[in-house]
Formats: structure tokens, sequence, C-alpha cells
């Protein structure tokens, strides 16, 4: 079908730009502010042109001549390495090797004949980001970092730690960065720990008082947490806001520094992407207290565990045990985090598994290259493949919504990486609609790489839809709708899937809004009794997440909370208020 | 710039982040350019932070300083901004059809062409969800002004692209 532009095509071109996530992190700033010499500078491209290439080359070389002169080489000192402040360049004079092995042995004269000499010039700018990143560091902090006394703060040569065999492991080198050495050999008797010990993550979690967070680096200064790298004597943020630069190998390996690989919320959901899954076992938490309720997760350096108080000596043994296992088996996990942790308040959002065969009823075909999602009328199809070429078709009823049957939102097994149907996007319907969204599980399995192959699709109950479903399910799904969209009193606990129709306890006039919330959310309702009750936010599994609002009196009559939403990764989640007659949960997208 | 200073700043930046990214990302063309422009704001307006009295303009000083150092390189270097493929699949996320890349490809390219005012004010309101009094104070002039500029803006948009060959439209809806 072919047709002009339309005022609704630039629409929709405006509103998926709006959409696109942010890719430029807020830690970026923070590391900016800190240290404006991390400034990047793409635009240098841009003024290439031959002519300027020419010039500059020229410039360049006659600035090098005059400077080869004016160091006046016949006269050349061989320890010598003289600096231009005026300029701002080191110069730095070395003797070529192939210098002739008489004159070699008569190294100690002062004045050398004619010797060939190479000059290595480092630009200004690099000499100044060394000299002054810490003064873009706030005073406090640094002055107070020198409180637990370390003789040589700007330690450059760290010592490596030893493998059981007393060999040191070696580290990277700089000039090198990309070459990693292998891992040494191990074997599993060298392990104090046996291969079958878990480790409860959670009980591992560093709480130290600000004065003990300042002496690893981490300082709070109201809504900023700054975080300063003591032992390399720079800000350090990059690295955290950059877990993918770390390659796998020195993922395992991490522990030959000293920084903040990875930082995460309270429940250890990393803030960006990257393998942290794999890399926890052998990284420290340290909780920061701070409103967001993050977690820096530090590598097990020797120098890291020299600055922690004495209460937490015991962690050296702990990490050198959890290395070794992880040395041994680099692909195994030792901690057990998520389930131990966290509190269930709410049952598990119940999502429907349907075999092949009725999945196929509701659109969904399902082979072992692609899943093929497809409207009744055939007109509309998504396609996820396993070499990642996802194609939709061309549907002029698209834009009716809703296409149906259709997943509207698609999420992980937790509710995150969250794709809303476009149509959808408007947040008044997403409010209007997300609580009666029906989530069916589909596996992905060989199409999309380990960890992700389970989709959990999220349909609109639309007639149609209903009725391709297994006679029970859609039953159970229509009754349920019905108390939903007629507002029957006395909610019962028949109700199954609904999370609506689940709430024991009766709040009128219920709001929680904006949906999708980005920072904060605010919750309305009207109370006909006073009542102690606290807000938590749950994830799909129904693990509490945070406490949003604290045991506090809900008054009779309006309330009104504005909740703070910070440190909560994008994705689908229950709101939940939870009182001492019962609980009343509605769902909630959080978006970026 | 003490301490003190650099926390307000940053209390008073990290609200308006998303919205001044999205700007800067949209009407520099490409990611690098953005994320250049973001920085340069960002420094620009750190030097230039005690000067501002009533801390209530921060939001409008942030992006007027955002949109003058874009008019200055675009004068310096009298550069439009240029696409290629991979740069269109950063923004609407990989998993498009080649058609509605090309698409997206042709309306930004055409958004860019508008006049600068036009384009900035689409944007604003648009990709950065900024109000139109939020635009009036930027762009300064009226708020009819700025009224009339998005409609304008968008009416002579539509024509621009209409003028060539009709386009197919792939009206694909999925940001997957």
């Amino acid at each position: 079908m072919e047709k002009s532009f339309t005022q609704q095509d630039i629409e929709k071109f405006l509103s998926n730009f709006r959409n696109l996530t942010n890719p430029y992190k807020i830690e970026k700033v923070h590391q900016l502010l800190n240290n404006p010499h991390a400034k990047a500078k793409y635009s240098v491209k841009l003024n290439y042109k031959p002519f300027n290439f020419i010039i500059m080359t020229s410039a360049f070389i006659l600035g090098l001549s005059a400077l080869i002169i004016w160091s006046n080489p016949k006269k050349a000192n061989i320890d010598e390495m003289s600096t231009s402040k005026k300029s701002g360049v080191v110069t730095e004079v070395v003797v070529d090797s192939n210098f002739s092995s008489k004159r070699t042995t008569d190294l100690n004269k002062p004045i050398v004949d004619n010797p060939t000499i190479k000059t290595k010039v480092t630009p200004k700018s690099e000499v100044l980001t060394k000299v002054t990143t810490d003064s873009y560091f706030p005073q406090e902090l640094t002055t107070d970092l020198n409180q637990p006394k370390i003789e040589n703060p700007t330690i450059k040569t760290e010592v490596a730690p030893k493998n059981d065999n007393n060999n040191p492991v070696q580290s990277v080198t700089d000039n090198d960065q990309k070459v990693y050495n292998p891992l040494p050999e191990y074997n599993t008797e060298s392990c104090v720990w046996s291969p079958d010990t878990i480790v409860d993550k959670k009980k591992l979690v560093l709480e130290l008082s600000d004065k003990e967070l300042k002496t690893i680096g981490i300082a709070r200064k109201g809504l900023a947490t700054f975080y300063h790298n003591i032992i390399a004597g720079q800000y350090d943020m990059a690295l955290t806001s950059h877990p993918d630069l770390i390659p796998d190998e020195e993922r395992i390996t991490t522990f030959n520094k000293f920084f903040v690989a990875y930082t995460t919320n309270s429940q250890f959901e990393p803030d960006g992407s990257g393998n942290f899954y794999s890399s926890m076992d052998t990284l420290i938490p340290v909780a920061i207290n701070n409103q967001a309720g993050q977690i820096f997760w530090f590598t097990p350096h020797e120098s890291f565990f020299n600055l922690l108080p004495e209460r937490y000596s015991y962690l050296r043994t702990t990490y050198k045990n959890l290395i070794c296992l992880k040395k041994i088996f680099p692909k195994r996990t030792f901690t057990n985090y998520l389930e131990t942790g966290a509190e269930r308040i709410l049952d598990p959002i119940n999502v429907l598994n349907l075999n092949k065969e009725e999945l196929q009823k509701i659109g969904v075909q399902i082979n072992d290259e692609c899943v093929l999602f497809q409207t009744i009328n055939k007109k509309y199809t998504l396609k996820i493949c396993k070499h990642g070429t996802y194609s939709v078709g061309n549907d002029e009823d698209s834009n009716v919504f809703p296409p149906n049957p259709y997943p509207v939102i698609m999420t992980d097994t937790l509710g995150r990486r969250l794709y809303i149907e476009g149509s959808i996007v408007n947040k008044d319907t997403v409010s209007k609609i997300l609580n009666i969204l029906v989530p069916v599980r589909i596996y992905l399995n060989n199409i999309v790489p380990p960890n992700k192959e389970v989709l959990i699709c999220w349909y609109y109950p639309t007639q149609e839809f209903l009725n391709a479903l297994p006679d029970k399910i859609g039953a159970a799904l229509k009754s349920e709708l019905n108390r939903i969209i007629n507002g029957s009193k006395g909610y019962s606990t028949s109700c199954n899937y609904f999370e609506v129709c689940k709430s024991s306890l009766t709040l009128n006039n219920f709001k929680l809004y904006p949906n999708p919330a980005i920072y904060s959310v605010t919750i309305e309702f009207e109370n006909s009794e006073e009542i102690i009750g606290s807000i938590s936010i749950v994830n799909m599994a129904g693990l509490k997440l945070r406490e949003l609002l604290p045991n506090t009196t809900l008054l009779s009559g309006q309330n009104s909370y504005k909740l703070d939403l910070s440190g909560i990764n994008p994705g689908l989640y229950l709101i939940s208020v939870n009182t001492k007659k019962g609980f009343k949960t509605q769902r909630l997208i959080v978006s970026q | 710039m003490d301490t003190q200073n650099k926390i307000e700043f940053i209390t008073l930046y990290e609200p308006v982040h998303n919205q001044l990214s999205k700007f800067c990302r949209a009407i520099s063309g490409n990611s690098e350019d953005g994320e250049d422009l973001l920085q340069d704001t960002i420094l620009n307006s750190l030097e230039g932070f005690n000067k501002i009295k009533d801390k209530k303009v921060f939001k409008s000083y942030l992006f007027s300083v955002a949109s003058n150092l874009q008019k200055m390189k675009l004068r310096r270097l009298k550069f439009k901004a240029k696409f290629n493929d991979t740069e269109i699949n950063q923004i609407v996320d990989f998993g498009q059809n080649q058609e509605y890349l090309t698409d997206f490809k042709i309306v930004y390219e055409k958004m860019l062409s508008l006049p600068e005012r036009m384009a900035e004010a689409l944007i604003l309101y648009h990709i950065s969800d900024l109000s139109l009094e939020e635009i009036q104070k930027i762009q300064g002039g009226s708020l009819s002004g700025v009224k009339l500029r998005l409609k304008r803006g968008r009416e002579k948009l539509l024509s621009l692209l209409n003028t060539k060959e009709q386009m197919k439209v792939a009206l694909m809806l999925i940001t997957f």
C-alpha cells in the first residue's frame, strides 16, 4: 500500500523519538562535573579537512624542530628530562639504543658528541589532567579521605593478589590494555571451601556509617553520591556506568584492581546492562544509605579490606575462598541473592502457561528459528528470530486500537525490559487498561541467548482473545473481568488472575498517577475510617522492592501521597496498600 | 566553583537531564554530537551558574545555552546533520524493519532542514516535552508566536515530506 506522509506519521515519528531511552546516563554528568577534562571531544572529527591537516602537520613539524634546537642536542644530558611550562609540553630526551656501543660505556659523561635523539611530546591537556583531577573533587571529601592514613595514596604499583601457590597473579600492563593474561591453573584441592558452598549474599552487604563510607571513597551530599577511587587517586564513576567495558576475562580477575565495578539497587538489580550476575560472587556489596537505596559493588582488592573497620575483618577470608572457587568454576554461581532476602508480601502475578497449540490459537507460532505474533486477520506480524532480525508486516488497521489479539506490552519474567506497543503509549490509555492486561508466558528456547529465554506478553482481554483461550481459563478471566467492570462489592478469594480483583481492601476513588511514572508517583484514595497501613512497590514475583510509605495512619477521608521512585529500574510493578484489614493492589509502569 | 555550588547545580539539573539530553540528541543529528553538545552545555552553564540570580529560570537557561551553542556550531562549521543507518538504528532501537528506518530517516532529515527556530520549537515541544511557556522563555517572543511556529513547523514539515515522490508508509508501531 502506497500513500503520502500524513500528519499522523509525523506524530508517530515525534512520539517514537520522545520515547527513546535516554542515551546519556546521569552518572556521566556527575563525572563531568567532578572532572571537566573527562569531556568527550567528538566534534574534532568534523574539522578534519585535507588543507587543515597539512597546516597542522607543518605546524607540528616546525614546533618539533624548534624544540629540538632549543633543547640543544649537542649538550644534551642523557638523563635530562626538560619541562617547558610555557609551551605546556613535557619533552623527554632519550638516547637511541642503536647508539654505538663504545659510547654507551661512557654514559656518565655529561656531553655526547652526536647522539640520535628521540623526542617524546606529551600534549598539554594530558599533563593537566593528571595534575588537576583531584582539584575538582569536593575538597571536604579529599581531606577526609586522608584520615585513615595511607602511606602513599597514589600507589601505582598495586600488590597483585597471590594465589594459593604464592605466585602472584599477573596483572594487566598499562602499555597493552587489551592483552589479558590467562588465568593461572588451579585445582579444587587448593580451595578451602567446597564447590557446593552457597553464600547468602544478602548477609554480606556492608552497612557502613557516613564516616566509614568516606574512608573507602564514598561521600554523600544531599541527593548526590560521590565516589572517589582513593587508590588510583581519581574519580572513577566511569567504570561504574560502563560495566560492559570490563571484558570477560577481566570480570573474573577484577580483584586485581580497586574500584566500584557495578552499582545496583537494594534488590541487586544492576543500573545498566552488563554481565553483573556472573561477576557478583566475588564483588563486595556496600549499602550507600541514599534515598535510592543503592549498593556499590567493590572489587575485592587487598587494599579495600585494609580500609574496612575491624568488624568486617572476616571478609578477607570469605572473599579469598569465593575467589578461589570462582577461578575454578567461572561460570558457576555461589551466591544465593534474591529469594532469601526479599520479603514476599503478595502472590506472584498469575501468568498463563499455554502449550504450543493453545498459543497458536491466540496468534503465536513457534518454530525452531522464530516466534511469530500475528493478528487474527494476519495483517499485523511481529517476528522474533534467532539471528536477532525482527520484522513487522504492514497493516492498514494497525492504528486502530487494539490490534487483537496482539501483545500490548512485553516484559521479562520480573516485569523488566519493557516494550510498549506504540499505539497505547498514550498515558491515559495505559492507566486505563494496565490492570486488566493478561500476561502469557512464551518460551524463546534456542532463539535468544540464555537468561533471556522467557518473554511475558501482556494481552488486552477482548472477546476474541478470551474465546481463543482454553475454555476453563477463558471463563475464569471473563468472570473476573465482570467483577472488575461492574465493580461488584465483596471481593472474593475466587479471583486468581487480576490483582485488582484479588484486592481485599475497599478504598474509594483510588487513583495512581502518572502511569507510566518516572521519578515519583502520586497515590490518592478515600478511606472510610482511620487505619494504620503502609504502601510498597512489589515486583511481578510478589517480592517487596521498597516500602514507599512505612507504617503510617491513613486518615479517614481523602488521602494523597507523593511517593519517590528513584532507583527503581524501568518495568512493570505493583503498588500495594497494606493494612490489617486487607490490601489493595494496582499495576504501575515505571519508565525511564 | 565550590562543592556547594556543584551540588546545587546537580540538584537542579537532575530533573531536567532527560529532557535536555533528548533535546541535544535530536537537534544535533547524531548521538556523538549530541553528547558533545550536552557536555558543552553543562560546562558552560556551570561556569555561568553563579550569575543566575533567580534559580527558577535555570531550566530555560540550560536550554538557551544548548540552543546557542548549537547555532554557533552550525554557523561555524556550516554543518547540517548527516545520518547513517547505524545512527537511525540507535534512535529507533533495533528490530525495526528497513522500510520504517528509511521513513524515520527522511522525516528526521526534513525536520532538521526546517528553519532553526521552527525545528527547535518542534523538538522542545514534542520530543523534550516542554510547555509552551517554557519554550517562550527559551526562544523569546510571544506565546502566540511559539504556537504559530509549532503549527507552521508541522505544516511545513508535511509539505517538505510530500514534495518528492510518494513514500511508502510503514505503519510500524512496535518499539521492540
